[in-house]
């Protein structure tokens, strides 16, 4: 596997490799995340994938892309720090592997899709853009079916209250309204013309000029990184519903993000407490007193912010909170086995090699570390890890303080003292 | 130690059956860094006898969570000693353990042989792991979608084992005992009944050659031998029931069941011809699935779930709708027409490709692999099958969809 780099009016990431029998093709337009457009940003690929002037419906675009041997194509909107990544992905057989070659198919029916929307009048049809207002708004209606992904969607909500760091990435219902053809047609025009657009091709390309036929020029570096923030006052909000088991999420902030000096002991203290095999809150609130199936907690370093999120009993959500706490504390003071940072690291490098198994994070990991700034280099990612000692695990660890509290359960209030 | 050369794919697995009984695949994938394996018994929720005796429902999956503990301790903590994850899951028909590793494969191939089969199970361990088990049921029956389709299944065998959530009820489980988890281990974890595969980044001689020597070092004397025999259930429970669940997105499936006669002998033709049949009539690029979304009754949440066991067949469809009785009433009318027959090369193609994009993922080589092989067939052969499969094979599905089970859930 190899990492080329090279300029093609864009900067193109290309990692050339003869691991799989796809090639992925990525093209990633990123903006400042906008309070006001964003709600655009999510319908915005939805448009796209609804069919371009010669395959005007998803129908055509589906048929052509199964006639190529399955090829996928998926249009999507993700939050990225403080920016908003449009990202057009595309997944096909390798031409090794077929009687006719198809990469140029793809090329040109890329270019169609993303250069010749299907519009009339300047604006996106009144009858697909209410499709995708149809089902926006169905999937909003949808995700309390999830309690689980519903109550960390409410953590994040009360947490980031007025910071932009919170603007939903999946958009907002109240301003479907005012949204039209016309509407998203401009926000197209931007992201085509002013978005910082980069390209990341995985697989075995025998040329990538190609790249410069899309006449994409625009790149600048957008705003990845928050400002991490402090805390005055812990926020405690419970949420009543009816449901078998309720859910208990935590946010935490911290001043370490991705450009501090402590960004891998961070990574090393979070895993330890909640994210490798056997992690201390797996062990307490789990192995040891059954409270829960799941528990776990993530380290966000857009931001400077770490979540944990578990389900238990209503009657245990008390019980459960204390060992929770108990055990940042057990974190913090370094009362744990040495064994289990040694453990923790070599999971944490092995998960790291194993990721370059897998096509969608290499790219994912490519693009992400070259927006904030720097460049993806495995063997200094595994030394970094290595190097990680207790004492850097503990200062990581004496940063985190409790921001909010948020249940969703049977009861009211469970956070009164 | 059996050579099997796919030379479209450019893959190759090697295969032996141990004196045990274990079978074993290795296919070893040198480009990748990271090793998967899993190790596999023909054991799931719908085995609820041993000989005559009924055993609690539940009950494979409550064995899963137990082999995770070791005399010393959780067994994660072994594996973790080399970096690697493991992990397991229980479904209708099978109990799997698998890790996932980039370093000491051999080590690891060890301990997912050795804790697998050494159980340490005591009253004790039995007690903790119920508070855990309920939480996960408790987790899974506020989730609506996991309520439909169980309905769905209920609605489609009124005795029949598939009748009831893998992972059994809160109830269910208060009769599962130390004495039954070991029993069942007894019973279904004998090496006869077991598949062993490994992929990825490995030396295929070594690898045998430990497993052997690992297996041989075991006495399997206590053993008993399984064959699995649950008779099928003709007609259906419940013609159409509706769930009424405040504060949920409203939803609708419809259901079909098939005894294994439907197969005709070639059972994996059927399968395969079925999953053609139901990709042109409701896969993605289908009219059907294109005039659903004009009329506003459905989103992307709408799918066909399908079982074609040897024993046994199910099919579902349906998902979220805003207008259940409407969406019912059109897959009605849609499951009987005419297919489109000029798909059906069209999806050749795409089963073609689909195969290839699976051959870069480990994980789904080895889960498919050894589901196909517990069904008696060979992955990667079926894109043979498949080229072989005639316009009449897929046509002759349309006669499974004859009596239908209807769920709907509304507010």
């Amino acid at each position: 596997m190899k990492y080329i780099y090279k300029h093609q009016n864009i900067p193109t990431h290309f990692i050339q490799t003869e691991k799989f029998k796809t090639n992925t093709l990525q093209i990633r337009f990123a903006s400042d995340i906008d309070r006001s457009r964003i709600t655009e940003r999510v319908l915005l690929p939805s448009l796209l994938y609804a069919g371009s002037k010669k395959y005007n419906s998803k129908r055509k675009i589906n048929l052509f892309m199964e006639e190529l041997y399955d090829s996928s194509i998926s249009f999507s909107m993700s939050k990225l720090g403080l920016s908003s990544v449009i990202t057009i992905s595309v997944s096909f057989v390798s031409d090794d592997f077929l009687d006719r070659p198809i990469l140029n198919d793809i090329i040109e029916f890329v270019k169609e899709i993303l250069l010749n929307p299907d519009i009339e009048n300047n604006a996106f049809k009144k009858d697909k853009v209410d499709e995708e207002k149809r089902l926006l708004t169905e999937y909003f209606e949808s995700i309390k079916d999830d309690k689980t992904e519903y109550a960390m969607k409410q953590l994040k909500h009360h947490m980031y209250e007025y910071e932009k760091f919170g603007i939903s990435p999946i958009g907002y219902l109240e301003d479907l309204d005012d949204i039209n053809g016309r509407s998203l047609y401009e926000e197209y025009q931007r992201m085509i013309q002013t978005d910082s657009v980069e390209v990341v091709l995985t697989g075995d390309f025998k040329d990538i000029t190609f790249v410069n036929d899309f006449g994409f020029t625009k790149n600048y570096q957008v705003t990845i990184l928050d400002k991490p923030r402090k805390i005055n006052k812990v926020k405690k909000i419970t949420e009543t519903s009816t449901l078998h088991q309720a859910k208990i999420n935590f946010g935490f902030r911290t001043p370490i993000t991705h450009s501090h000096r402590l960004y891998y002991p961070m990574i090393v203290a979070n895993a330890i407490l909640g994210s490798a095999p056997n992690n201390l809150l797996f062990k307490k609130v789990r192995e040891e007193h059954s409270l829960c199936y799941y528990i776990h907690s993530s380290f966000i370093p857009f931001n400077g912010a770490m979540y944990i999120y578990s389900g238990v009993n209503d009657s245990n959500i008390q019980k459960a909170t204390k060992l929770i706490m108990e055990q940042i504390e057990i974190l913090q003071e370094g009362r744990f086995d040495a064994e289990l940072l040694v453990n923790t690291k070599k999971g944490l490098v092995s998960d790291m090699i194993e990721s370059l198994d897998r096509q969608s994070a290499i790219a994912g990991r490519v693009y992400v570390y070259n927006q904030v700034g720097k460049v993806f280099d495995l063997d200094e990612v595994i030394s970094k890890i290595n190097e990680v000692v207790m004492e850097d695990v503990m200062e990581a660890a004496n940063t985190i303080v409790l921001d909010t509290m948020y249940a969703l359960s049977n009861e009211e209030d469970v956070w009164k003292e | 130690m059996e050579r099997i050369d796919y030379p479209k794919l450019k893959e190759t697995v090697f295969h032996k059956t141990l004196d045990n009984g274990l079978k074993v695949y290795l296919m070893p994938k040198r480009h990748f860094s990271k090793t998967y394996a899993t190790f596999t018994t023909n054991f799931g929720s719908i085995d609820v006898n041993i000989d005559d005796r009924e055993i609690p429902t539940g009950i494979a999956h409550y064995l899963e969570h137990l082999l995770f503990h070791s005399p010393e301790g959780d067994v994660s903590d072994k594996f973790a000693k080399y970096g690697a994850h493991v992990n397991a899951y229980t479904s209708y028909d099978k109990t799997s353990y698998l890790f996932t590793c980039t370093s000491n494969v051999e080590e690891n191939v060890e301990l997912l042989l050795d804790f697998v089969q050494g159980p340490h199970i005591t009253d004790e361990l039995v007690e903790k792991e119920r508070g855990i088990i309920t939480e996960e049921l408790q987790m899974y029956s506020d989730n609506p979608e996991v309520k439909l389709i169980l309905q769905g299944m209920r609605s489609l065998f009124k005795t029949h084992p598939m009748k009831d959530d893998i992972g059994g009820t809160v109830d269910s489980i208060k009769d599962i005992t130390t004495e039954c988890l070991i029993d069942c281990h007894k019973h279904f974890y004998n090496p006869n009944n077991m598949i062993l595969f490994v992929v990825g980044n490995f030396e295929e001689e070594d690898m045998m050659k430990l497993i052997e020597d690992n297996q041989r070092k075991k006495d399997f004397s206590g053993f008993k031998n399984y064959t699995r025999n649950i008779p099928f259930e003709e007609g259906i429970n419940v013609k159409e029931i509706t769930l009424n669940e405040k504060d949920v997105f409203e939803k609708a499936v419809i259901g079909f069941k098939g005894s294994p006669e439907i197969y005709d002998g070639d059972y994996e033709k059927y399968r395969l011809s079925m999953m053609i049949y139901l990709d042109i009539l409701f896969g993605r690029s289908s009219r059907n699935y294109e005039e659903l979304f004009e009329k506003h009754l459905i989103n992307y949440t709408f799918g066909t779930l399908s079982y074609i066991e040897p024993l046994y067949s199910v099919v579902i469809i349906g998902g979220d709708t805003s207008h259940p009785d409407e969406l019912i009433d059109e897959l009605r009318r849609m499951i009987h027409l005419p297919i489109d027959e000029s798909q059906f090369n069209h999806m050749k193609n795409k089963f073609y490709g689909s195969m290839l994009k699976l051959l870069n993922y480990p994980e789904g080589i080895a889960n498919e692999y050894t589901s196909f092989k517990l069904a008696g067939s060979d992955l990667f052969n079926v894109i043979d099958i498949v080229n072989d499969i005639t316009l009449e094979d897929i046509l002759r599905c349309k006669d499974f969809f004859k009596d239908e089970v209807i769920v709907k859930m509304k507010h």
